[in-house]
């Protein structure tokens, strides 16, 4: 138990890590997510076709292999480039985590984004167009609010499955929670405590976000005071 | 500098054949254990008794909210402390089970609710019982709407399935990732299992397209 | 299924153009360390008494005090050193992908692995040994047949189990820890490796014992970079090594660390 105390600031460093990893990571990807989700919508046909095969062949393959597939593919690029290698957000590890989480997920994002469009009713579109506003007012004032506060859920539980997939990176080496945990126990053996702390933690980080989701979920004028 | 060499993998066929068996055997396994337990689990939710509520609440959100990796590293490192001890293979299972059928309880009960409460209401007043509602009525109904969404946890199911390569079961990920260690042919394995992977969840999908086009439910769609 | 095979088809063109990989010139990696006045060594964090973690959270080991050697010889202060974490299946990868400039880390040389990395003159000679329960009634190599036998992946000591115990069940795990983790929760009935990280791991659970034989002879190698650009570090480097053999500075390490 006293293990526990004594390297509580691997611990926290490794926290620190997975939370700042889940907060880019899930910024590049719903940025990403966007674009592939809206060229996945639209009507030029090679950019759908290209977006297309992204989303769905990157659906279709387990994270771990994703990880390792970019850790291994990219590392020699990203060396050559040689930028802060100092600390650990230069590392090979987190930019390979990095970059391989957020184009995992950005294909996700893109499968809400785009039924999150779709969604949005036909006859409202039409109302819409009818009453004279042109696309980019169409897209502020009804597609936009309806289809934003429909893909909440399914992004925040998203970005739940964001944090708990950051635990992956530990394979490739990186300091995460998961892993700086795993530090502790290879050198004292004893991996009950430890183990079962981490779950913990994971559990109360989102489990919290679903909770607020929740929320937010139950109270739809909440997100239109947000501005939505 | 690098030439693209596919012998290797060949040279690996038989490993990689044993690797596809067993990663079919776990998903397989896994895949009708979690859907046993989601069902379970969704029929203990409705029932009017708040205690049922409460356990399978903390089980779904714990599932949920833990990830895999941790799940699994519990039941190969922790549990035998406990003295429950099983073997990689089955550790893999359970875990997987453990995990889907938590979401495949969610699913199921978005589903359930989507049935209109009046039928459960005219079924009790015709006399039966909360089983005979829960697999007559509601669950069949509940279930081919809820078809796709079903379909896509598992394929969550089958990628998810690569983690048990690190507590030694020679799955397809194991055999990848050791081609890619040993024989420093990392290109080619890497493609060798993006597409066994790819080959399997689109059997998946396919098999649940096929499902839901004859089992459809027209005007009812669940928003999942 | 037009879908399945166009996506497929598209995999294979999108990773195989990955391949291609952009080969700039490079400068003189011995020039590279100099300028950049520190040398970053792989080395294993897991493999008492080879290269661990101690309990201040400092990499030592004999891996270690050789490359701090090197660093000494080579840039003039030992210290002069940066230590990243390499485990047997990425130790080649970490070399050749730049992440390291070499690798100090229980690597032994042979002819595969010759194909793709470069190694300096041997520095220490391992034997590959089987370590069991102290109760367990295991004899010899031909006693592994049909027992479950823990190896690490990306070391040597699979293929020589496979000839010789060839109905052996082989469990790989990805390192050190996650292997001795296993044997000792008595997932295995036995872990084989090189004897020098065996010792390590003896140190710290007295409940094992190592069985007398040596199966192998594993000379462990510096790994550096193939390539024009490395000839010069590789050259230094044996010549460090030489004079570490002459001065008696291997015999220090070797008593400092192992028995």
């Amino acid at each position: 138990m006293h293990d526990i105390i004594l390297n509580s600031e691997m611990l926290f460093k490794g926290l620190r890590i997975t939370i700042i990893l889940g907060l880019l990571s899930g910024i590049t990807s719903m940025i990403l997510g966007c674009i592939l989700g809206l060229a996945r919508y639209s009507k030029i046909l090679p950019l759908k076709i290209i977006s297309a095969i992204f989303i769905e062949t990157t659906r279709s393959i387990p994270l771990v292999l994703y990880i390792v597939f970019i850790y291994l593919t990219c590392s020699p690029i990203l060396a050559s480039i040689n930028i802060f290698r100092d600390d650990i957000f230069g590392s090979l590890e987190f930019q390979s985590a990095y970059i391989a989480l957020s184009l995992f997920t950005s294909a996700y994002i893109a499968e809400i984004v785009r039924s999150g469009l779709k969604s949005v009713e036909a006859n409202h579109i039409q109302a819409a167009k009818a009453l004279g506003l042109n696309v980019f007012q169409r897209l502020q004032y009804i597609i936009l609010p309806c289809a934003i506060s429909r893909m909440m859920p399914a992004l925040v539980s998203q970005f739940i499955s964001l944090l708990k997939d950051t635990s992956l990176a530990s394979i490739i080496g990186l300091i995460e929670f998961t892993r700086s945990g795993e530090l502790i126990y290879e050198r004292t053996f004893r991996e009950t405590e430890i183990l079962i702390l981490i779950a913990l933690v994971y559990f109360v980080i989102c489990y919290g976000m679903s909770l607020i989701s929740q929320r937010l979920e139950k109270r739809p004028f909440a997100l239109i005071r947000l501005g939505f | 500098m690098y030439n693209v060499d596919f012998s290797v993998v060949l040279q690996a066929k038989e490993l990689l054949l044993q690797g596809l068996m067993i990663t079919l055997k776990v998903s397989l396994m896994s895949s009708i254990l979690a859907f046993v337990l989601g069902v379970f689990v969704t029929y203990l939710r409705d029932l009017p008794n708040n205690f049922y509520k409460i356990i399978t609440n903390i089980y779904v959100e714990v599932a949920r909210n833990v990830p895999l990796l941790i799940q699994l590293y519990l039941i190969y490192k922790v549990y035998p402390h406990f003295g429950l001890t099983f073997s990689p293979i089955n550790c893999g299972i359970i875990a997987l089970s453990l995990y889907t059928g938590a979401y495949i309880s969610e699913v199921l009960r978005s589903g359930m609710n989507s049935i209109v409460m009046q039928q459960k209401q005219a079924a009790y007043a015709l006399g039966l019982n909360y089983f005979q509602t829960f697999f007559m009525i509601t669950f069949p109904q509940a279930i081919r709407i809820v078809i796709p969404a079903l379909g896509s946890q598992f394929i969550n199911l089958i990628k998810n399935s690569s983690l048990v390569s690190f507590i030694a079961v020679v799955d397809v990920f194991y055999v990848i990732y050791k081609g890619a260690a040993d024989d420093f042919r990392i290109y080619e394995f890497f493609l060798v299992g993006a597409l066994i992977y790819m080959i399997l969840s689109g059997f998946v999908a396919l098999i649940t397209n096929i499902l839901e086009k004859k089992l459809k439910v027209y005007g009812r769609e669940v928003r999942v | 299924m037009k879908k399945f095979l166009f996506l497929s088809l598209s995999l294979i063109i999108f990773l195989t153009g990955c391949s291609f990989q952009s080969n700039q010139p490079q400068l003189d990696k011995l020039e590279q360390i100099k300028q950049r006045g520190k040398l970053i060594v792989g080395v294993k964090f897991d493999s008492k008494p080879f290269g661990f973690v101690d309990e201040n959270n400092q990499v030592q080991g004999f891996d270690i005090d050789v490359a701090k050697e090197i660093a000494r010889n080579l840039l003039g202060d030992s210290n002069a050193i940066e230590f990243k974490q390499v485990t047997s299946s990425n130790r080649i990868f970490m070399l050749t992908s730049d992440a390291v400039d070499i690798v100090i880390a229980t690597m032994t040389i042979n002819p595969k692995r010759l194909e793709v990395v470069d190694f300096s003159q041997p520095y220490y000679v391992a034997g590959q040994a089987i370590m069991i329960p102290e109760n367990s009634d295991i004899r010899g190599i031909k006693d592994l047949n049909n027992k479950k036998v823990i190896i690490v992946l990306g070391s040597t000591s699979e293929k020589n189990i496979r000839m010789m115990a060839p109905d052996a069940v082989i469990q790989g795990f990805r390192t050190y820890n996650d292997a001795f983790s296993a044997l000792k929760a008595g997932r295995g009935n036995a872990l084989t490796t090189d004897d020098s990280i065996l010792y390590g791991f003896l140190d710290t659970d007295k409940t094992f014992k190592i069985l007398p034989q040596r199966y192998t002879k594993e000379p462990y190698g510096i790994a550096i970079k193939k390539g024009t650009e490395t000839e010069t570090l590789r050259m230094t480097i044996d010549e460090i090594l030489y004079n570490m053999e002459k001065k008696g500075t291997f015999k220090q390490i070797k008593n400092k660390w192992v028995k």
